[in-house]
């Protein structure tokens, strides 16, 4: 499939580092959006150990809130635009292998995996085997994460 | 659409989600899934509604706020103990006594821990608890009541300016800046002061478990440095939060508890930053009711 969107778009898969790159920028994006309303009391939780250790349901609510927010966030965003501000940031764009056009199933599919941090890593682990860097769940949808020329407008 | 202002959308969609989500998540009252021990920060000085500040936040304690705290602690049974952290020289009367009741009827153990200072009003809230733990250099005591007012009547004689006021009642315009004392209204005053220091020496004898005579003794108005107060029964004994939690799991027999800190319940309007201009209007309003009040007159505790 890589090899078919190369010869049919000149297009090369997205280097590791970039890639992580990228996923690390919206990360801090979406957990910065998301944590705002919560600034005043994380700040009360006080050392980071005592907020890894606490069990309290507002914590919980917040990591649940962070979770699907980057879910949402990748998904709709990479349906739409086929870019997240990281991807965009990188010149990197996420594509349909079959080259049409990707719908929002290929994207909730790919992306299924980013609330879930065990099954996430073995999604990751998989990309470093995966000739074209693909994550198991990409290969699942049909997705691949692509160089690109477009940068937004 | 341009691209960045569909990811500008997005992002606003998360953070107002979110801000719903932490509006419901802050005012629900059980907010752990174990037991849990809670320090509440009491610091500044003491009055019934607090200060609003600039920055969006409530500076001092404000005894409203801290009666509702504490009426919904009783309510949280994952609750077990409450510490509270002093530090404060006091304040208005009324607030300090309504603290003082709230944490009376507080159903869960609870212990005061006094930080540099809880003299005062401070000490009358922290004399309503369980235990009394302090530093020993820490500030406490000063059980005494004070009345002030900024008598301005010799400036205005200097600068031939006359008080002209109407009033209808023969102590109505007592404690005004404009004119000084009589013997009678001084009288006056010092008999509710009076008042006042013999309600609030009864109340710490009968918090610390002490006699009238015992507490009368101390209620100089002089402080006392925490390695005195624990001779004289006013603290229990020497420690800091963590001592006083630690003290707290082993007197409940809690092996595993989430301690936290209890920070402000947030609204919509503190998240929103709506409260900085809350505060700044709140801060003309208070001036010009100020300035209408003819009488200035001050009774702390």
């Amino acid at each position: 499939m890589v090899e078919y969107i190369k010869l049919k778009k000149g297009l090369v898969p997205a280097s590791l580092v970039k890639r992580f790159s990228a996923f690390l920028i919206d990360l801090i994006i979406v957990n910065l959006v998301v944590s705002l309303p919560f600034y005043n009391y994380l700040i009360s939780l006080g050392s980071f150990s005592s907020v890894l250790k606490s069990n309290d349901m507002v914590l919980t609510i917040l990591t649940f809130l962070i979770a699907f927010g980057l879910l949402f966030y990748f998904t709709i965003l990479e349906w739409k635009m086929g870019q997240t501000l990281g991807k965009a940031l990188f010149r990197l764009k996420v594509i349909s292998s079959n080259g049409k056009e990707l719908n929002f199933f290929q994207s909730f599919l790919s992306n299924v995996t980013v609330p879930f941090s065990i099954v996430l890593l073995v999604d990751v682990i998989y990309m470093f085997f995966k000739s074209g860097h693909q994550r198991l769940f990409e290969v699942f949808a049909g997705v691949l994460v692509v160089e690109s020329k477009v940068v937004l407008k | 659409m341009k691209k960045w202002v569909f990811i500008v959308i997005l992002l606003v969609l998360l953070y107002l989600v979110s801000l719903v989500v932490a509006f419901f998540a802050f005012n629900n009252n059980s907010k752990s899934f174990g037991d849990k021990i809670m320090i509440v920060p009491l610091e500044g000085a003491i009055t019934t509604s607090g200060n609003g500040d600039l920055f969006g936040g409530s500076s001092g304690i404000s005894s409203t706020e801290v009666v509702k705290l504490i009426n919904d602690l009783n309510k949280d049974e994952s609750v077990k103990g409450v510490v509270f952290e002093i530090n404060s020289p006091g304040g208005t009367v009324v607030a300090s006594q309504e603290i003082g009741d709230a944490i009376k009827k507080l159903n869960k153990t609870n212990y005061a821990v006094i930080r540099e200072v809880g003299a005062s009003g401070g000490y009358w809230i922290a004399s309503a608890t369980d235990k009394i733990y302090s530093s020993p250099m820490s500030i406490t005591g000063s059980i005494g009541v004070l009345g002030s007012y900024l008598e301005f009547s010799g400036l205005f004689e200097k600068y031939g300016v006359d008080y002209e006021q109407l009033v209808s009642g023969k102590y109505k315009d007592t404690g005004t800046p404009f004119k000084d004392l009589d013997e009678d209204e001084r009288r006056l005053l010092q008999s509710k002061i009076n008042l006042i220091h013999e309600y609030f020496v009864k109340e710490v004898a009968n918090n610390r478990g002490l006699t009238v005579e015992e507490v009368s003794k101390l209620a100089t108005g002089e402080f006392y440095l925490g390695q005195e107060a624990v001779g004289l029964g006013l603290v229990d004994e020497f420690g800091d939060v963590d001592v006083a939690v630690e003290n707290m799991k082993t007197e409940l027999n809690l092996t595993k508890v989430d301690v936290q800190r209890h920070f402000k319940d947030i609204g919509l309007l503190d998240i929103l930053g709506g409260r900085i201009f809350y505060a700044m209007g709140r801060g003309v309003g208070d001036s010009l009711v100020s300035y209408e009040l003819s009488n200035n007159f001050e009774i702390r505790a």
